[in-house]
């Protein structure tokens, strides 16, 4: 079975799509630790390792897309992404890993909970369903869209009661990821699922970028002003 | 309507009310200045302990304490506008 199906024309698009993913969620991270540097409050530390680990799982992903053409012959119109080197593997479980993994700490952050023991379990048990799942990248798309549906609730419900964080951008942005997951679900079956899960992530990432210069605004202006 | 305040606001406010008493401050006075519980009152200060924003000082005369901020707590007052566009924007408030 393939791990993904990728028509070959949308490989350098790929990495380049990957690079931005990288950059934006690892933009999100530094700015996380630098305001927890301040307030030393742990959702802000949680947050940052959660677009860490997303950061690096979209970097791994990146490493995938660069060698696979480079290595390999790509010119059959789709290439099957499967145990084709050491290499790709790797670049593969590091993706899902560090995916899951970010995804669980982000979902464990919405929880407003404080229990390593709790936040061990839920990683744990997206693993070991991952490990005995006979169709892994299905399960990890799977399993991915589950917990960013928990997140797009805890959005939503914040910003339908008002009584939470109501911020759009943000809700819509983890729409946007939470299809894309859905959709990559289907990537190990037809390529173009390859091609639309990445336009649907990028919308996702493009609006928590847009989040994450309004917020920067104010304080830019300011700077400005100073000078 | 007014809003209930999140951990952060309620941080902030004690610290404000310290740092305007010119960094020492009696814990009564901080119980009348920032409107919590005597319980939450001493979860915020323990808290703040913790994570270096104030000290606890021994006043020997009459057994009881106040409480002094450092410059850790005065850095979080000055980059709170900073800490809070992120955690609104982020919805972790």
């Amino acid at each position: 079975m393939a791990f993904y199906l990728v028509p070959n024309w949308f490989f350098g698009f790929g990495l380049i799509f990957e690079i931005i993913f990288g950059i934006i969620t690892l933009a999100v991270a530094l700015y996380s630790f630098k305001v927890y540097n301040y307030c030393l409050d742990r959702h802000c530390k949680l947050y940052g390792l959660g677009f860490l680990s997303l950061a690096l799982s979209y970097f791994s992903w990146a490493l995938v897309s660069w060698y696979v053409p480079f290595k390999f012959n790509v010119s059959d119109e789709v290439v099957s992404l499967e145990n084709l080197a050491g290499i790709v593997n790797f670049g593969v479980y590091a993706h899902v890993f560090f995916f899951l993994a970010g995804l669980v700490t982000l979902t464990y952050v919405t929880f407003d909970v404080n229990g390593k023991r709790i936040y061990s379990l839920l990683l744990s048990l997206v693993l070991v369903a991952l490990i005995f799942a006979e169709n892994k990248i299905v399960a990890f798309y799977f399993i991915s869209a589950l917990l960013l549906l928990y997140i797009v609730f805890y959005y939503g419900r914040g910003y339908i009661d008002g009584q939470g964080p109501r911020n759009k951008w943000i809700l819509t942005s983890f729409i946007f990821l939470f299809i894309g997951s859905v959709d990559f679900t289907l990537s190990a079956v037809n390529g173009i699922h390859y091609v639309a899960g990445h336009v649907l992530f990028l919308i996702g990432y493009l609006f928590i970028l847009a989040n994450f210069i309004l917020m920067l605004r104010p304080l830019l202006r300011k700077g400005k002003k100073k000078k | 309507m007014s809003q209930r305040r999140n951990r952060l606001e309620i941080m902030r406010d004690i610290l404000n009310v310290i740092r305007e008493k010119s960094g020492k401050i009696k814990p009564t006075h901080i119980l009348y200045k920032s409107n919590l519980s005597h319980q939450m009152m001493e979860e915020y200060l323990g808290e703040l302990i913790k994570k270096g924003f104030i000290v606890e000082l021994a006043m020997e005369k009459t057994r009881g304490k106040t409480y002094s901020i450092t410059n850790k707590g005065i850095t979080f007052l000055e980059k709170y506008r900073m800490i809070a566009d992120f955690t609104e924007s982020f919805g972790l408030g």
